[in-house]
């Protein structure tokens, strides 16, 4: 199913947040949300970002569609460069990358019925009559698994996994190729939660989408996702292929977040320890040398300063980390 | 109401069943949450028979607006006068109900007025943020710091008097207020993930505006504008009151009241009646804009 | 067996809406021995929530009212105690920590002077005392150099940080009981593991007796000693956490184990369980489960079912397990 082919690569990607700087002539602050990531997502795979919060993943994923400008950095989609689009050329490209949202009280407008929701995306991209319109809802909603008698509907009469199906209805509009899920089940509740992570699989089989999936609960993500990307305070620290991950797990951060799942084995000697000390840094003002040298046990005085080269330790599998200097070889010059 | 029918048939033309499905929108919500509220309903009443009152003055009213019952000037309410006569023998009871246009007017295209200029202030302050912002939010507090009603007879020397003008300058006073509501309002609108979501399909600073900011605001809107009303009324009532209104023979309630000054020893009634017309106006117009506020968006309380 | 230190009793709680009775919290009843933690799972509109606030009688009055039941603090009816003195235990005897710790924080003031607040109602100290106290509170719930971050504000806090404050702050006056609703659902895992550590460190140290309120399956199999699986607002499944994880007995609780992802786990389709969470205002016939129940017959259409005590101790309260249902299932096939 997973092809070679890459769909979507960024290379460097930045994002860098301006802060408002309190001292008069201090030095210009930035949150570095995103921090010269390079990666690839290859067509009809799925990749999982996972991460705490303020590691940047959802700046990650907004920034990779371009729903907020890069600082620096390409994206380059199905060999086209969409850095350099203009807004109009943008627009058109909107067809093929989506994104679908966390929360689903705030991601569907009150004000519209379903079925205006749905076919929202064609009034923007100017597709098909209105009466077309009305039978690709329906034929949406027969997909995610709602009625469509409901149509007429607005939101606040639906529950919150039915509001869920109603945004992956409307992200799947304009038959997109790539699909960010921006947490798409961390406000469901767990009976529902299976629902929607099943119609996401089902979903991406049907369409031959490639998801981006982006998540802080490691098992929801290694459930759904070929490969993991973990990130801290905006860095890339490790990528490999989810069993490879799991099983040969190299940075000391990942570690740290395999062990802390509250797993369900309930007995004493396997109960949960506290993997890390201390909080994660601002990332207003993130560690110097490699960020998550604060937290980190095999630190040495090289992490406070010097930052670590992301390289590849087996194939398709890299990490940024001092401890596995001199194996494998360096993805990208710093 | 035609054009929602519309849609309505094209669901039931191609969905089986659809038309069979219950469905609530917001404002019937709304409306639902109104129709408990006894208070609002007696004013939504009151404010309904001022409209019709001022629609069919002509029929409803005994005698012509300016018809001069020669020989019975300043007469006491009586059966041929119900509420008596004013200095040129004209019927108060039918001033009061001609006035009543220029009350009701001044509160629909005043405000209308208003709100075009606050929504559009507002909205493009609080969309585009940053620069644009700053300059439209000094002109809000230039336009708000001059004291409204000195403010309007300004505009109305410039503008000269009659009744047109009295709109415009009631209308060039009273949107600031509305502009701030709007544009604190777009500002946390614009953070909702159906924009960003409108946005990732391809949707132009216009569409998501227009579709999806300002329909989110138009509770707040229509709150804001009914507690609008009753001051837009006053001010008209004032400017006539001192002149420069509604030039005679046409009746105000201001203007009547400030003609009846010069009796109110004498005869006390003439300025009671338009004055109580004007309270009655004012109270039921604000405390519909409460219920209102109640009704559509309990979050606004504190407005 | 131990003693009994709460014993909840037929509790119920109803919300009197415009819409109509919503039974949020209907005929629960368990008890704690001291020392013990219970844990107390179920989705969103279980109840599970709506059980602490009436422990502690903090359930939103009007439009919410506790109609029935008994709350048995060491024998003492909670239920039947003066507003004055539910202040006095609520601190004093039980605490309660929330979810959001950046709202149950006031932010105007030093992290120092509100737990001095607390200790100042309920013990006779001086403010020096007081303040020594607030820093031994924060040393003890883990925050390094506990003498400088006493005069923090909350907003110069993390969110793990917070919520340890917060549980210092309830555990200031040493309660006998420590309810937590959902402590860790706000926060990062890496946080959520240490704040569990710290709840199960507190409880062995200071023999506190703990209610963990969570969704999560997961936290309740780290902290807990005996869960109670809640749907609906009843008690749906009571056992202890070796009993329910490995021998589920109700089909909500084992569809439930089943339908969350597990690293370990490599099957490709989850598990679902179809429909929806019922309206608390229009409940179903019969088994509030039943329409999204995969084993449910007629019987569970029609009778709501009573909570069975099985021989080994177990409670569950499904249809299965009564003598009606050989009768009906022999029926059906």
């Amino acid at each position: 199913m997973t092809g070679s082919e890459s769909l979507l690569s960024v290379h460097k990607l930045r994002k860098w947040f301006p802060v408002k700087s309190t001292a008069l002539f201090g030095e210009k602050q930035y949150v570095k949300a995103v921090n010269d990531i390079t990666l690839d997502i290859r067509r009809g795979e799925t990749l999982g970002v996972v991460g705490e919060s303020g590691c940047g993943k959802t700046t990650l994923g907004r920034t990779m569609i371009r729903l907020i400008e890069p600082t620096g950095g390409r994206i380059v989609f199905e060999g086209k460069d969409l850095t350099g689009l203009n807004e109009k050329q943008m627009r058109l490209m909107r067809k093929d990358l989506q994104i679908m949202f966390q929360d689903p009280y705030g991601s569907l407008n009150p004000r519209m019925t379903v079925g205006d929701i749905i076919t929202e995306p064609y009034v923007f991209q100017k597709m098909y009559t209105k009466k077309e319109r009305v039978e690709k809802a329906v034929e949406l909603m027969k997909i995610c698994g709602l009625d469509p008698v409901y149509i007429r509907r607005y939101p606040h009469e639906f529950s919150g996994g039915q509001r869920q199906r109603i945004g992956i209805a409307r992200s799947l509009a304009l038959r997109p190729k790539f699909l960010v899920c921006d947490e798409p089940v961390s406000a469901l509740d767990v009976s529902i939660q299976s629902q929607i992570i099943n119609l996401l699989m089902d979903l991406q089989q049907e369409f031959g989408l490639t998801y981006l999936f982006i998540s802080h609960n490691l098992s929801v993500v290694y459930h759904m996702v070929d490969r993991i990307a973990v990130m801290y305070l905006g860095n890339l620290v490790e990528l490999a292929d989810k069993e490879e991950l799991y099983r040969d797990t190299a940075h000391p951060y990942t570690r740290a977040l395999l062990k802390s799942i509250p797993s369900l084995d309930f007995r004493e000697e396997h109960r949960l320890r506290a993997a890390l000390k201390g909080d994660i840094p601002s990332p207003i003002n993130p560690p110097k040398g490699c960020v998550f040298h604060t937290r980190c046990e095999s630190c040495t005085e090289r992490c406070r300063t010097q930052t670590p080269p992301l390289r590849e330790i087996a194939p398709r599998h890299m990490v940024a980390c001092h401890l596995y200097e001199g194996q494998g070889k360096l993805v990208e010059q710093q | 109401m035609g054009l929602l029918k519309r849609k309505n048939d094209v669901y039931s033309a191609l969905i089986e069943g659809a038309e069979g499905v219950a469905y609530t929108s917001f404002y019937h919500d709304a409306m639902r949450r109104l129709k408990k509220d006894k208070i609002a309903m007696v004013c939504l009443f009151v404010v309904a028979a001022l409209i019709i009152i001022a629609i069919f003055a002509p029929f409803i009213a005994p005698y012509e607006e300016d018809y001069m019952d020669v020989g019975n000037e300043l007469a006491r309410p009586s059966s041929e006068h119900l509420l008596g006569t004013d200095e040129f023998g004209r019927d108060i009871l039918s001033r009061i109900i001609f006035g009543s246009r220029v009350s009701l007017m001044v509160g629909v295209v005043a405000e209308a007025i208003a709100v075009f200029i606050g929504l559009v202030v507002g909205a493009i302050a609080g969309y585009y943020g940053g620069k644009v912002d700053a300059v439209l939010s000094r002109i809000i507090e230039i336009f708000a710091s001059f004291p409204h009603i000195l403010f309007a007879i300004v505009v109305m020397f410039v503008l000269g008097t009659g009744i047109m003008n009295v709109f415009i300058a009631i209308g060039v006073v009273g949107w600031t207020g509305l502009a701030r509501v709007i544009r604190s309002q777009i500002m946390q609108l614009k953070q909702k993930e159906y924009v960003e979501a409108a946005r990732a399909s391809g949707g132009r600073n216009m569409q998501i505006i227009f579709r999806h900011l300002i329909p989110n605001c138009l509770s707040t809107i229509i709150v804001v504008a009914t507690m609008n009303i009753p001051s837009d009324i006053m001010y008209e009532a004032s400017l006539s009151f001192l002149g420069l209104g509604v030039q005679p023979p046409q009746a105000s309630w201001g203007s009547m009241i400030s003609e009846a000054r010069k009796f109110i020893r004498q005869y006390p009634e003439y300025s009671v009646f338009p004055g109580i017309a004007l309270i009655v106006t004012v109270l039921a117009f604000n405390l519909l804009g409460d219920a209102l506020r109640d009704a559509l968006d309990p979050r606004l309380k504190n407005l | 067996m131990s003693e009994k230190l709460l014993q909840v009793k037929n509790l119920s709680t109803y919300f009197y809406t415009d819409e109509g009775v919503v039974y949020a919290l209907d005929d629960v009843s368990f008890d704690l021995e001291k020392g013990e933690a219970l844990g107390i799972v179920g989705e969103s509109g279980s109840g599970k929530s709506v059980t602490a606030l009436s422990i502690i009688r903090l359930v939103q009055s009007p439009p919410g009212r506790i109609v029935s039941g008994e709350v048995l603090l060491q024998g003492e009816d909670l239920l039947k105690k003066s507003a004055r003195e539910m202040r006095r235990i609520r601190g004093e005897k039980v605490s309660m920590i929330f979810q959001e710790p950046m709202t149950a924080l006031n932010p105007v003031f030093t992290v120092g002077q509100q737990i001095m607040e607390s200790i100042l109602i309920h013990q006779h100290k001086s403010k020096k005392e007081a303040r020594e106290q607030a820093v031994e509170m924060l040393r003890m719930v883990g925050i390094p150099a506990p003498e400088k971050r006493v005069d923090d504000y909350p907003h110069q806090m993390s969110g793990g940080m917070r919520q340890r404050v917060m549980i210092a702050i309830a555990l200031c006056c040493n309660p006998q009981l420590l309810i937590c609703d959902e402590p860790t659902t706000a926060l990062d895992v890496t946080i959520q593991a240490q704040i569990l550590e710290l709840i199960r460190d507190i409880r062995e140290r200071l023999g506190t007796s703990v209610i963990l309120i969570t969704h999560d399956l997961g936290v309740v199999a780290q902290v807990a000693d005996r869960v109670m699986i809640m749907y609906a607002g009843k008690a749906m499944e009571y056992g202890t956490v070796r009993e329910i994880f490995t021998d589920p007995r109700h089909p909500y609780t084992a569809a439930l184990l089943r339908s969350i992802p597990v690293i370990e786990n490599k099957t490709e389709r989850l598990h679902v369980i179809r429909g929806m969470v019922p309206s608390l205002s229009k409940r179903p016939e019969g088994c509030l489960f039943h329409p999204r129940c995969d084993e449910a017959c007629e019987l569970c259409r029609t009778k709501r079912p009573e909570l069975v005590t099985m021989a080994d101790g177990r409670q569950v309260r499904c249809h299965k397990y009564t003598d009606e249902w050989e009768g009906q299932h022999n029926d059906r096939q």
